[in-house]
């Protein structure tokens, strides 16, 4: 009997330690955070009154809130296709395996293994603007972090660049393992250059393409690094005046540097949200576009 | 007579070798060029502080000036830094295969009730982006009391909905009559899992582990949430401390020199295993 008892829950017993982990740091803090974002809470976050939608409310009327959503926005739809479009081409470039090609491939996926603190400071040397290399090189004189016009842009430059390794690596694998007779007979069918590109491989590394799509979508949406490393000072997020604010910097800002619970548990439910809409707009794409044969 | 038709071919040969050779030099160039940030951090991190702010343009130091490497070590904590993101990294990584291996050997060779939706739960988690998570999982440790200790530094890390997967596809391509073999020869589930699955897993155990190395060496903001005292910061976290923003005196000089002794680790791993780390992404995230 208890033999019988042991094989029922057995199975159980395996999920178990993944999955208290989950629901303790991953189900938990999302349903806590869903449900406080519906009430009034204090600065020990105890609940105080039942606010429906209205921290909702004050959230998306805050100014500050929707420069940060604009700010990611603009954050999500230069740097995810740009860096995906460098990755494919570095990809292509690499295709074929040549003497040396091993020595170019490491370079061009190394940026994946930097991380976002050490680029962002080796960057922040490089915009200085009397000592840095770029305004010595280009003889121009800006302020990229600290001017509202290039700060954004000059954060854009540096997560491209991070990025670039992440989405190479992985095309160029799904470009590596296709199979040589299906490229030898598109090219004797007179399939080459754009043509090969357009017809062949791009539907060939769809699934790959949409992988790192909805990954890249889902971390640029949620993504703070640069703007507290680059563009914090002195408690305030996201300087010169909000220039560079990002969704999460925001929270970051009012939840931990403040403790404005409030709108901090509605800002994160909106920006989850939103991620969740770029996912699926994405999956819906794959529906449509993407090639798994 | 003269064999013309040999000439053309060694010619035509010898202008796809020198094509070749001159396209592989493109190749690197282009890599050297993606990588001028690492080139300029590195020149930078062996230059005298005056070259470092001088204003004229020069690119490569113009001795090998250690200096900045002396400061670093000698007044930052660097090593204490190194060893923190090394434990954090190393632990919740060797933690992660062992909760990610359980719970893919229960979905893939056992059958029972709630196996669908239990499994939904976990590639659902995969949509939910963990920084969204951070400010509560924040508050979870603090009333945990971990914040300022390794174990609340690594507890979010503990599982991968991705590593759960990835070993779940490795695990379903396992011979099934190997294990009922096992059993019938009064092997237990458990001995199975430790003593035979494990051990042949091996490749897709090393991919895991290696890319949660890197991933979790180089992560960020959640170390920087839940440690406030020096002596427990990642070296992530402590690189953007010696910031000049942040009112400390370090040069533009040693802040490179330890940007460069923290990238150490993670382009090694990387180098050393980047086959291993492509190949277990690929079988995970995408033919899945």
């Amino acid at each position: 009997m208890k033999k019988r008892a042991f094989h029922f829950i057995e199975p159980y017993l395996y999920l178990l330690p993944a999955f208290s982990m989950l629901l303790l740091f991953t189900y938990y803090p999302f349903v806590q955070n869903a449900i406080l974002s519906l009430f009034t809470v204090n600065k020990f976050r105890e609940i105080k009154e039942f606010a429906g939608l209205a921290n909702y409310v004050r959230v998306l009327t805050d100014e500050k809130f929707l420069r940060a959503m604009g700010n990611t926005f603009i954050y999500v739809f230069t740097t995810v296709p740009i860096s995906i479009v460098f990755g494919f081409a570095l990809a292509l470039l690499a295709r074929r395996h040549h003497r040396i090609s091993i020595a170019y491939e490491a370079l061009f996926a190394l940026s994946m293994a930097v991380s976002a603190s050490v680029i962002a400071m080796i960057f922040q040397l490089a915009y200085n603007p009397s000592m840095g290399i770029i305004n010595k090189l280009s003889g121009i004189s800006v302020s990229w972090l600290t001017d509202p016009k290039t700060a954004l842009l000059s954060l854009i430059i540096v997560q491209i660049w991070s990025n670039i390794g992440y989405n190479f690596i992985f095309l160029f694998s799904a470009l590596r393992g296709l199979s040589d007779e299906v490229l030898e007979s598109a090219q004797v069918d007179g399939a080459v250059g754009i043509k090969l590109l357009g017809k062949i491989l791009i539907p060939l590394v769809s699934p790959t393409l949409l992988f790192l799509l909805v990954k890249d979508i889902a971390y640029a949406m949620t993504t703070a690094s640069l703007t507290l490393i680059l563009t914090t000072n002195n408690g305030a997020t996201g300087q010169p005046n909000g220039a560079t604010e990002t969704i999460m910097s925001y929270i970051y800002g009012k939840a931990i540097i403040g403790t404005n619970y409030n709108a901090a548990f509605a800002a994160t439910m909106v920006g989850f949200i939103l991620a969740a809409i770029m996912m699926v707009f994405s999956l819906i794409l794959d529906k449509k576009k993407v090639n798994y044969d | 007579m003269i064999d013309r038709s040999g000439d053309r071919k060694t010619i035509i040969k010898r202008k796809k070798v020198v094509k070749s050779v001159l396209y592989q030099l493109f190749c690197l160039a282009l890599g050297l060029l993606l990588m001028t940030p690492i080139i300029y951090a590195v020149c930078i991190s062996f230059m005298r502080p005056d070259e470092v702010l001088t204003k004229e343009i020069h690119f490569f130091p113009k001795s090998f000036y250690l200096g900045n490497y002396i400061t670093a070590l000698a007044q930052t904590n660097i090593f204490r830094f190194m060893f923190n993101s090394f434990i954090v990294a190393f632990v919740s990584s060797v933690v992660r295969i062992v909760t990610a291996s359980m719970a893919a050997f229960s979905f893939a060779f056992f059958d029972y009730r709630g196996k669908k939706v239990l499994f939904y739960l976990v590639v659902g988690s995969m949509i939910i982006p963990a920084d969204v998570l951070v400010v509560q999982n924040y508050f979870t440790t603090a009333e945990l009391r971990l914040i300022n200790t390794y174990l609340g530094m690594m507890v979010v890390f503990f599982v991968s909905a991705m590593n759960i997967f990835v070993m779940r596809q490795h695990f379903m391509t396992y011979s099934k009559t190997l294990r009922e073999a096992a059993l019938v020869d009064g092997c237990g589930n458990f001995t199975f899992y430790a003593r035979i699955l494990l051990p042949s897993s091996t490749p897709v155990i090393a991919t895991v582990f290696i890319s949660s190395f890197v991933g979790t060496w180089n992560t960020y903001l959640w170390p920087l949430l839940v440690t406030n005292v020096n002596n427990m910061r990642t070296a992530q976290v402590a690189i953007t401390m010696l910031n000049i923003n942040e009112g400390s005196s370090y040069g533009y000089g040693t802040i490179m020199a330890a940007a460069v002794m923290i990238l150490i680790p993670s382009i090694l791993v990387f180098l050393v295993f980047q086959k291993r780390i492509v190949g277990g992404m690929m079988t995970g995230a995408v033919k899945g």
